[in-house]
């Protein structure tokens, strides 16, 4: 169902941003958090969808690059042709806390692949070393209200330099 | 502390460290694929899209691995405003995927697909077949395959025997077909010198144990040297975590049929008798159509 201009305007009152996603979480379990919205995406007929990502990992095509990649599935609620701002934070933990490496936007439909889905890249130095990684990632349907829900993936050790 | 699909395994330079990577499988099919003319009428894609056709298709394959159940990616579901769910991988860690659907007619990598694997109790075993499994069906979908190969990325160090399940277990299944239809097939297996992998004086080891296994459904044949038996022309240098192996073993058989499933059964049987020769490492297993068919008179 698309929003009017009024519930389009609601959901903008509505809307709750997230600054910094989990930059600062020092827990090493897969998890979401959840913040205001929710009850307006109830009300916006939002309907069901999942996020959706892959776990850092080494590129298999280009040499001494890590990648995170992130998507989402329409399952009922929004109209065919719904865009959603896909964002995607690759983290590593240093001291304790989860810094952000790089961080990738685009808006895509629903469905992942190639084509649809935002993918964050990050290209090891020659320093020697093996860290935690993981991803943050945010699903935001464009003409919806957000529900502030990000998925992090589980965390990965990788020789990648930084 | 890292997941379960992490290594932790120290490295003292970059070099090494990216010859470390975490416990990764890769399955790649080999051969033609024919698109069909409605192809173009039902494939819509954005000019900005990244990525080839065939790689966005082929993602087709993570839907349909979810459809068996196999969770391999990680997802929240979101229900009415609310979280209502969280999943994580268990069966294998999606990675990346992709294929080369050049229509020119030659054989080229049709479909590839790079997972982690799991390392931790309860281990699954390294999921080369449901991997098959799915990248044949999803080409199947999309148009008319010959199949020519397959080759697997195997992280023999990573993981363990699968003590549940045997090779031998499917000799019954591929023992019910023609018996006088032949296939000549070629088994290869390469790893990166150094790392404690097989060597060309395990070949005859190795034949026999897979012709002990294969329990009279295929005739294993002598080791033999690299380019007496043609087959796949796997270029490792071209992928980054194959990149310093080299063939060190290959050998022939003949089969009575010729599948994705039959090269799966070839390959994994290879990797048990591999295991079983005491020096688990990373390597390349392929199985790939020589000639055939023939029929015995």
């Amino acid at each position: 169902m698309r929003m009017g201009a009024a519930s389009a305007a609601l959901a903008t009152l509505f809307a709750v941003g997230v600054a910094a996603p989990a930059q600062a979480a020092d827990s090493d379990a897969p998890q979401y958090h959840s913040v205001a919205g929710e009850q307006a995406a109830r009300a916006s007929g939002i309907g069901a969808f999942r996020t959706m990502g892959d776990n850092v990992h080494f590129s298999h095509t280009v040499r001494g690059h890590i990648n995170a990649h992130g998507w989402w599935k329409n399952l009922s609620g929004p109209a065919r042709g719904v865009k959603a701002k896909v964002t995607v934070w690759l983290q590593v933990k240093r001291g304790g806390e989860w810094k952000t490496l790089t961080k990738s936007a685009k808006n895509v439909y629903q469905g992942g692949g190639s084509g649809k889905r935002t993918a964050a890249a990050y290209k090891c130095t020659y320093n020697v070393g093996q860290y935690d990684f993981r991803s943050v990632i945010d699903v935001d349907l464009i003409g919806y209200p957000d529900d502030s829900s990000k998925k992090i993936t589980a965390t990965q050790r990788l020789g990648c330099g930084l | 502390m890292p997941d379960e699909y992490s290594s932790g395994t120290a490295c003292f330079s970059f070099r090494e460290c990216l010859s470390v990577f975490p416990p990764t499988v890769v399955v790649g099919l080999h051969g033609t694929l024919q698109l069909p003319p409605w192809f173009d009428r039902v494939v819509e894609r954005e000019d900005d899209a990244e990525g080839s056709v065939a790689d966005e298709l082929l993602f087709l394959a993570v839907d349909r691995a979810g459809s068996y159940g196999w969770r391999t990616v990680s997802g929240l579901l979101h229900e009415d405003g609310e979280v209502t769910a969280e999943h994580e991988p268990t069966a294998w860690a999606h990675e990346e995927v992709g294929g080369d659907w050049t229509q020119d007619g030659a054989v080229r990598q049709l479909a590839w697909l790079g997972a982690g694997v799991r390392t931790h109790p309860p281990r699954p075993g390294i999921p080369v077949r449901p991997i098959a499994l799915v990248l044949s069906e999803t080409l199947a979908r999309v148009g008319t395959v010959t199949f020519t190969g397959l080759h697997a990325l195997l992280p023999l160090h990573a993981t363990e025997r699968d003590t549940a399940f045997h090779q031998i277990e499917l000799a019954p299944w591929f023992g019910l077909t023609d018996p006088d239809v032949r296939y000549e097939v070629v088994v290869t297996v390469s790893c990166r010198p150094g790392e404690g992998g097989v060597d060309p004086g395990d070949a005859a080891a190795l034949s026999a144990a897979v012709r002990e296994k294969t329990s009279g459904a295929v005739d294993v044949l002598a080791p033999t040297a690299e380019g007496v038996l043609a087959g796949l022309d796997l270029d490792l240098s071209r992928t980054v975590h194959t990149e310093g192996m080299r063939e060190v073993i290959r050998f022939g058989c003949v089969t009575r049929e010729w599948s994705p499933d039959m090269a799966v059964w070839l390959v994994e049987s290879t990797a048990e008798a591999l295991r079983e020769t005491g020096r688990p490492a990373p390597v390349v297993v392929t199985a790939s159509l020589a000639s055939g068919p023939s029929r015995d008179s």
